[in-house]
């Protein structure tokens, strides 16, 4: 048989437009996808950034290099899904042509033409609209990471040869996925394929089992977790454990359950149940994979969003716990020098009023921080060779931080009174007092406990460990210094060293100001030695930091924050196209599924509404479903989330708690929406 | 009282936009006596389908009247009508038209549960029509693994659970092969025999020669009857035969 050399690919063309209604949102996901893909490629090479602020762009580019790589991954799973599904669909179509006389050659000729026509529209187009696109894109970018929204366009050569390569080879992977079906099948096989009977599910207990254990794990996880670095270490774990609890709970939970109901007569045996429970069992034999995705993907969707939510806003709290002040200064003279911060504040002062402005505000404090065991009431200091030594981790030591009343006091503004011998601290000592010793065991220093700082109390400059950290108040300075001699070995000549001193200032200036203020404050007490300790040599420094709130580690904070909130919504908005995309296709395959049904228990003998009744109760259930449990697997994530995102210095909860509402709230809507859009194609379908 | 009467059944389609339209039914006319057995036969198109969903109250007459023991059919409302079906009918489809999500008894159990019955009274119900069908030991399968035959039988269990008036019959046997078709034409028989009144459409001139009285139907109209009285299957065979050459060379000798 000679053919014109034509005829296949317009065979392919026609194929594909007679298969609108699958095919249409394939290539939209190409499209969608590859334009997604393109802008992450061209925001991860940046040639696009202002040459003069390209720093505070190495956090995104970082973070949209990351993104590349989920989001290549994800593409590469989702285009072989949807491929899948619309196979499954034309298997039918593929055969007769076998049975009409076409080779497996010249079907494989016609998937060939068709793969490459998706190559280049779908390709071709997406990367259009990611260039159309790129522009807002860069402007929200921005915008989130408080740079100035201006924005040059620029084509990325680079990302439009990995875009089309990157699509070139997931489609070349789907079409050898086709080809080899096509190949391994019979013509009466490939006829046959769109009706093979669904059989009933199997019980599953093993699974079913798997299901309860691996999510009251991954839960117990999320429940238990003590402190942010544990939960980072078994974050993961956790999520891994849950996912795979997710697609046991719909494979095999869910049935068994469903199995159980229909094994009670009493129940089963009711026209609605009798309908709905079987119907459901078939559903989800057939849809348990299905479900478990947009489950999945419904859960990441709202983790993502609603954690770069509060992380985004929380940075400006984050800012203030970082830098409390606008100018912050820590200082720690040598070990032997006597440090007075009252000093420093008065030179500051007149520097600040030599620059025009007025100090409106100051903090002073003075901390130190001491690794030591406790014993009950009792700590001691660990001697030279427990330092050394192998970790003993049932008397690991925890961290202790001392601060004088006075600087309690101006840290937080509330007065506390301590006189002498007394303390206030974060725990509560059973016996009411508490005892310091020193490596050697020597006598030890008692204190009776006064009163009880709030629980949730922290310095940022230790708040990471948080819940290792005791924090005691001290009546004073004098208190404090012998302390340290008392519980440090060969600390009889330490004046007031080893003492970190905190100075923090707010003034009345501008940023521009604020940064003289700075320099100033740099110059004083790096550079010119002019500070002097209590014999009048000048101030050498053990420590040294001065950070303004402003300019750079606002700018930082943002780049970072705003950054990984841009990853976070972008890659949200991802998934959920992907999601609506996925429920379309269930849509559809459930209506085709369900018209043949629909029509038998109409001869039977059930009015038309109460079928549309049921069938509508068991879509409602089986897609909303997913969201429960998402809703659920968020619950629980909380838990986590909000341990993690101390470690980015976010710790307000009832924020965290507030964005993760609105995340779900927000979510559900344009859920419930995508419903209403999709099961249309639904109704329209069972009722031809 | 005829139990079924069929009254210058009139069908007309018309096309959505009242283009063409198109006679399925022209005056159609007959009556069916409690207890008959009674095949209407005739080629694709003549109407038999449009005749056998007006009875099954799917469909509507443009005109005339369908009697079932005195009620008329077109006054039933269209929300009562899938519980009429229900409870006064019952379906034999060429396709089985079981569904794949219940098992076999759920599926005979299907009209039952819908008109709100006890499991109790169900199950005793089914006892003696599983025993006589032969499907007893297959109850607890499912569609998908059973013969086409025991499909069909099951269906046939379907419709009888619900002790109709009148058994509808559309192309039962158009999906078996020849021994299955042997079988249920034996049942539908034994089950006529105990009384049961059978409507049968059927292209088959096999399985009509087993009725009690053919029907035949051409372009709308019943065309033919033939009554098989004493007559052997095989000699009613032959009569059906004569009849359909009759009545497709277009034979205007019209008995």
């Amino acid at each position: 048989m000679t053919v014109r050399k034509s005829f296949y690919p317009q065979l392919a063309l026609q194929n594909m437009m007679k298969n609108g209604k699958f095919y249409f949102p394939y290539l939209l996901t190409v499209i969608c996808t590859a334009a997604a893909f393109y802008i992450c490629e061209a925001l991860s090479s940046s040639p696009w950034a202002v040459e003069e602020d390209a720093v505070r762009y190495d956090y995104l580019t970082m973070f949209m290099t990351i993104g590349t790589g989920i989001l290549g991954l994800f593409i590469f799973i989702f285009l072989l899904y949807t491929n899948s599904f619309l196979m499954k669909r034309r298997v039918r179509e593929l055969g007769l042509y076998n049975v009409l006389g076409m080779g497996k050659g010249h079907i494989a000729l016609v998937l060939i033409y068709e793969s490459l026509y998706t190559w280049i529209l779908g390709a071709g187009v997406g990367i259009l609209l990611g260039m159309l696109l790129q522009r807002l894109v860069i402007l929200l970018a921005r915008r989130l990471m408080r740079v100035d929204p201006l924005v040059r366009f620029s084509i990325v050569p680079e990302a439009i040869w990995t875009t089309l390569a990157f699509f070139g080879l997931c489609l070349l992977l789907t079409l050898a996925v086709n080809l080899r079906r096509v190949h391994a099948q019979r013509p009466v096989e490939l006829l046959r394929g769109g009706q093979v009977g669904e059989r009933q599910p199997k019980t599953r207990f093993f699974i079913a089992l798997l299901a309860l254990v691996t999510l009251g794990w991954g839960y117990g996880i999320a429940v238990t977790v003590k402190n942010p670095i544990d939960a980072l270490a078994m974050y993961f774990v956790a999520v891994g454990l849950v996912m795979i609890g997710t697609y046991c709970l719909f494979s095999a939970l869910s049935i068994l359950v469903l199995k159980l109901l229909r094994f009670n007569r009493g129940y089963y045996y009711k026209t609605s149940h009798f309908i709905s429970v079987s119907g459901m069992i078939h559903r989800m034999n057939r849809n348990a994979v299905g479900l478990g995705n947009i489950c999945i993907l419904s859960t990441m969707v709202m983790v993502m969003i609603s954690g770069t939510l509060s992380l985004y806003a929380g940075t400006e709290d984050a800012l203030h716990d970082r830098y409390p002040a606008q100018l912050n200064v820590r200082a720690r003279s040598r070990l032997e020098q006597y440090f007075d911060v009252e000093q420093l504040k008065e030179r500051l002062t007149e520097r600040a009023e030599e620059l025009g402005m007025k100090i409106t505000g100051s903090t002073a404090y003075q901390v130190t921080a001491m690794e030591l065991c406790r014993d009950g009431d009792s700590f001691r200091t660990r001697s030279k060779e427990e330092k050394n030594g192998p970790l003993d981790p049932q008397n690991a030591p925890l961290t202790a931080v001392f601060m004088t009343a006075e600087g309690y006091t101006s840290l937080t503004g509330e007065p506390l009174a301590l006189g002498e011998g007394e303390l206030a601290s974060t725990v509560r000592f059973k016996s009411g007092a508490v005892r310091f010793a020193g490596p050697d065991g020597g006598e030890a220093l008692e204190y009776r406990q006064a009163g009880t700082l709030k629980s949730d109390f922290y310095l940022a400059d230790y708040g990471v460990m948080a819940l290792n950290t005791v924090y005691f108040v001290l009546p004073d300075a004098d208190s404090l210094t012998e302390l340290m001699q008392r519980t440090a070995t060969g600390a009889a000549n330490w004046k007031n060293g080893s003492v970190t001193w905190y100075l923090g200032l707010d003034t009345d200036g501008d940023a521009a100001a604020q940064q003289r203020l700075e320099d100033a404050c740099m110059e004083l007490l790096a550079w010119k030695g002019e500070l002097t300790d209590d014999s009048g040599r000048p101030l050498e420094w053990d420590l040294l930091q001065i950070e303004a709130r402003e300019g750079v580690n606002t700018e930082d904070f943002y780049a970072l924050n705003g950054g990984f909130s841009f990853l976070g919504i972008f890659l949200g908005f991802i998934f959920i196209v992907a999601m609506a995309l996925i429920m379309y296709y269930k849509q559809i395959s459930e209506g085709y599924e369900d018209r043949e049904r629909f029509r038998i228990m109409q001869q039977v003998g059930l009015t038309k509404r109460e079928i549309k009744k049921s069938i509508n109760a068991q879509v409602l259930i089986v897609f909303f479903a997913p969201l429960l449990v998402a809703g659920v697997h968020l619950a629980f994530d909380f838990g986590l989330v909000k341990m993690l995102l101390t470690l980015f210095g976010v710790y307000n909860n009832a924020l965290t708690a507030w964005c993760s509402l609105a995340t779900l709230g927000a979510f559900t809507l344009v859920y419930a929406l995508m419903y209403m859009a999709t099961a249309r194609t639904y109704y329209k379908i069972v009722s031809e | 009282m005829p139990m079924l009467e069929v009254n210058n059944l009139k069908k007309v389609y018309t096309t959505r936009f009242g283009g063409s339209s198109v006679q399925a039914l022209t005056n159609v006319s007959f009556t069916v006596e409690q207890g008959e057995y009674v095949a209407i036969m005739g080629e694709s198109g003549s109407g038999k389908t449009t005749l056998l969903n007006i009875l099954a109250t799917l469909d509507k007459p443009s005109s005339g009247s369908v009697l079932l023991n005195g009620q008329d059919l077109a006054a039933i409302r269209e929300r009562d009508a899938a519980a009429f079906r229900r409870d006064n009918l019952g379906f034999v489809f060429q396709d089985f038209n079981l569904l794949d999500t219940f098992s076999v008894r759920d599926n005979i159990f299907l009209p039952l549960v819908l008109s709100g019955k006890k499991y109790d009274e169900m199950s005793r119900r089914l006892q003696p029509i599983a025993q006589k069908l032969g499907i007893a030991d297959i109850l607890g399968k499912f569609p998908y693994e059973i013969s086409g035959g025991q499909k069909q039988r099951t269906a046939v269990a379907r419709a009888l659970i619900t002790g109709p008036q009148l058994i509808l019959a559309d192309e039962p046997t158009g999906a078996l092969d020849s021994k299955a078709t042997d079988q249920l034409l034996r049942l539908f028989g034994s089950i006529n025999g105990e009384g049961q009144t059978i409507l049968m459409v059927t292209h088959s001139v096999k399985a009509a020669s087993h009725a009690k009285r053919v029907l035949f139907i051409k372009d709308g109209q019943v065309f033919h009857q033939l009554y098989r009285a004493q007559l052997s299957e095989s000699e009613m065979f032959g009569r059906i035969s004569d009849a359909l050459t009759v009545l497709q060379r277009g034979g205007d000798d019209r008995a």
